[in-house]
C-alpha cells in the first residue's frame, strides 16, 4: 500500500474542481463544528459557574427594614449546611449590574434598588433551593430565593439543540463530500481506464492501482481543507475586528475559545483520509469488475 | 505451458469467434500464430494474456486454470506474461523509457535495475535517442519498439505478440525476430501473431493456424491449404445483361 508506481498522468486527475468543493465542505463544516463545540463550552462555564452560586433578593422599599432582613438572612445563610460564603453586594456593585440597562449616572441613591446577597455553595450534597426559601421567609419576609438552575436549564436545552443540529450538519456534509469524492474518483478512473487497464494486464495489483490514486486523493483532500480553514479563519477574524469595534456589552463573546480553534486542525486530516479512503474504496470497486 | 482444451470465445452475445480451439504449447517453445485477418488470432491471444475469458472449454497457464483461479492469483500470472499490443496500448503521458520501466516497477525492480536494463534494451531496438520521447511524438515503427522493448524487458515466461513487425521495415523486422529468438532460447514460451508470410518463412517453427475460428497445427514449412478461388470469374452473361455488349 506504501509502495507507489507512478503511471498516471502528472496533471490532476480528479478535476479542478475537487479541491474547492472539498474546500467549501470543510467551510461549512468547520462553521458548524465552531458553533457546536462554542456552545458547548460556553453552556459547560455557565454551569459551573451558575450551578454553584444562588442569589437572594431582599426587596424591600424601606432602607432600614432592608437591612434588618438582609443581616437576618445572612445570618440563616451562614447557619445552613452546604453553603460555603454568603456576602451582601455592595451597591456599587448593584449599580454596576444596572447600569447597561439603565444607563450611566441614571442610577441614582433615590431609586429604591434591592439589596443582593450572592452565594456560594459548596460542593457536595445540593442544597434544598425550597427548603432554603421558607426558612428565609420566615427570619425576612421579603427575602426571594433566586436558583440560576431554573432558567439556566431552558437555556442549555435551547443550546443542545443548536449543538445536535451543528452535528446533524457536520454529519451531512461528510456523507456529501464522500458522494462527491465518489463521482471525481470515477470520473478519474473513465479518463484513465485505458492506463489503468494496461497496467492491470501487466500484473499491477489492486492495491497498487488504487495507490496511485489514493495518494493523490489523500493530497487533494488536504490541500482543499487548508483552502476552507483559511477562508473559515479569515471569517472568524472578520467578525472578532467587527465585533471589537462594536464594544458592546451585550454582545456575547464571538471569537471561539482557543482549545474550539485547535479542534479545527483535525478537518484538513479527516478530509485528507477521508478522500484518500473513499478514493481507494471506489477505484477498488471498479477493479474488481475488471477480468 | 499453455493448454486449451475445447475453448469457445464469443464477444457479448455475438457468435463464436473461436471454436472447439485444443491445443499444448510446450515450455521454450516457439510458434507462429497465422491466419486471415479476423479468423480469430488477436482473440485468442487475449484469452491467454487474460483479457478475455473463454466461453467454454478449459485453459490453463503455467499450470494455472485460469477459469476457476482465484482472482488474487492472476497479478502473479500476468506479470509473467509478456504482451504485444496490435495496437501498441503504450501510455501516452509517460516517455519511452517510462513505459518500458512500468513492467520491471510493477515487478519490484529496484531503481538501478531498471536504469539498467531499459537503457540497455532501448539501445538494442535502435531507440537510444527517443528514450525520453513522448509516444505521441514517435512514428509507428518506433512505438512498436517500444511496445515490443516494453513486454520482454522482464523476460516473461511466455511471450505473447500480436503482429509485432507489421509497421517496421524488412530489416527491423528481422532484428525484431532475433530478440524474440534470443528470449526464447533463455526459455521463454512465445507465440507471434502474424500475417506477414516473409517473416513466418524466414525461419522454420511450428505454426498454430487459424480458420474462421477454427485452428489447425502445422509443423514448420507446410502451408496450410487454401480454400480461396484462385481467380475471379464474372458471369459471362454480365456484359450482354446490362446492354455493354458491342458486337
Ligand atoms: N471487441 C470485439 N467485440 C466484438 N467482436 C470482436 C471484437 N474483437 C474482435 N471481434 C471479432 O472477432 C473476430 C476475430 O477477430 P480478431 O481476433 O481480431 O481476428 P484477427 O486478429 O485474426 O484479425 C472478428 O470477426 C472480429 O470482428
Ligand atoms: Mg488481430
Amino acid at each position: 500500500m506504501l509502495r507507489q508506481i507512478r503511471f498516471l498522468p502528472s496533471e490532476n486527475i480528479h478535476g479542478r474542481l475537487l479541491p474547492w468543493v472539498i474546500a467549501v465542505m470543510v467551510f461549512l463544516a468547520g462553521l458548524a463544528m465552531l458553533i457546536a463545540l462554542g456552545l458547548q463550552m460556553t453552556a459547560r462555564t455557565w454551569h459551573q459557574g451558575l450551578a454553584q452560586s444562588l442569589t437572594v433578593q431582599v426587596i424591600n422599599a424601606d432602607k432600614a427594614a432592608r437591612d434588618r432582613e438582609v443581616a437576618a438572612a445572612l445570618a440563616e445563610l451562614h447557619k445552613t449546611p452546604g453553603i460555603a460564603a454568603a456576602a451582601e453586594e455592595t451597591s456599587d456593585q448593584v449599580v454596576a449590574l444596572l447600569e447597561p440597562w439603565l444607563g450611566k449616572g441614571n442610577v441614582g441613591p433615590d431609586l429604591p434598588i434591592p439589596a443582593l446577597i450572592d452565594v456560594k455553595l459548596a460542593d457536595g450534597p445540593p442544597v434544598d433551593v425550597t427548603a432554603l426559601g421558607a426558612a428565609l421567609a420566615k427570619v425576612a419576609p421579603s427575602a426571594r430565593v433566586d436558583a440560576h438552575e431554573r432558567w439556566l436549564a431552558d437555556l442549555l436545552v435551547l443550546m443542545r439543540i443548536v449543538q445536535w443540529i451543528g452535528g446533524v450538519i457536520v454529519g451531512l456534509v461528510g456523507l456529501a463530500t464522500v458522494a462527491i469524492i465518489i463521482f471525481a474518483t470515477r470520473a478519474g478512473l473513465a479518463t484513465h481506464r485505458e492506463t489503468v487497464e494496461i497496467v492491470h494486464m501487466m500484473g499491477a495489483k489492486d492495491s497498487t492501482i488504487a495507490g496511485a490514486f489514493q495518494w493523490r486523493f489523500l493530497w487533494v483532500g488536504v490541500k482543499g481543507a487548508i483552502i476552507g480553514l483559511a477562508a473559515l479563519a479569515a471569517g472568524i477574524g472578520v467578525v472578532h475586528v467587527i465585533n471589537q469595534r462594536l464594544e458592546g456589552a451585550l454582545l456575547p463573546q464571538l471569537l471561539p475559545p482557543p482549545e474550539v480553534l485547535a479542534s479545527l486542525l483535525v478537518l484538513p486530516v479527516v478530509a485528507g483520509l477521508l478522500t484518500m479512503l473513499t478514493a481507494r474504496f471506489a477505484v477498488m470497486r471498479a477493479l474488481a469488475d475488471m477480468n | 505451458m499453455i493448454r486449451f482444451d475445447n475453448v469457445g470465445m464469443r464477444y457479448g452475445s455475438g457468435d463464436e469467434v473461436l471454436r472447439d480451439v485444443s491445443f499444448e504449447l510446450l515450455r521454450g517453445s516457439f510458434h507462429f500464430l497465422t491466419g486471415r485477418s479476423g479468423a480469430g488470432k488477436s482473440s485468442l491471444l487475449k484469452l491467454m494474456y487474460l483479457s478475455e475469458r473463454p466461453s467454454r472449454g478449459l485453459i490453463s497457464m503455467m499450470g494455472v486454470d485460469i477459469v476457476t483461479a482465484k482472482r488474487k492469483a492472476l497479478p502473479r500470472l500476468r506479470r509473467n506474461i509478456g504482451v504485444v499490443f496490435q495496437d501498441y496500448r503504450l501510455l501516452d503521458h509517460l516517455s519511452a523509457y517510462d513505459n518500458v520501466a512500468l513492467p520491471l516497477r510493477i515487478g519490484g525492480a529496484t531503481r538501478a535495475e531498471v536504469r539498467d536494463y531499459v537503457e540497455e534494451l532501448l539501445v538494442w531496438v535502435g531507440l537510444k535517442d527517443r528514450m525520453k520521447s513522448l509516444p505521441s511524438t514517435l512514428s509507428g515503427g518506433e512505438k512498436q519498439r517500444v511496445a515490443i522493448a516494453r513486454a520482454v524487458i522482464n523476460r516473461p515466461t511466455v511471450l505473447l505478440a500480436d503482429e509485432p513487425t507489421g509497421n517496421v521495415d524488412d530489416e527491423m523486422a528481422a532484428r525484431l525476430l532475433r530478440l524474440f529468438i534470443e528470449l526464447n532460447r533463455l526459455g521463454t514460451t512465445t507465440v507471434i501473431a502474424t500475417h506477414d508470410m516473409g517473416l513466418v518463412d524466414s525461419i522454420e517453427v511450428p505454426r498454430l493456424h487459424l480458420e474462421a475460428g477454427k485452428l489447425v497445427q502445422l509443423p514448420p514449412g507446410i502451408d496450410p491449404p487454401n480454400d480461396l478461388p484462385n481467380a475471379l470469374r464474372l458471369p459471362e452473361a454480365f456484359p450482354q445483361a446490362v446492354g455493354l455488349a458491342r458486337d
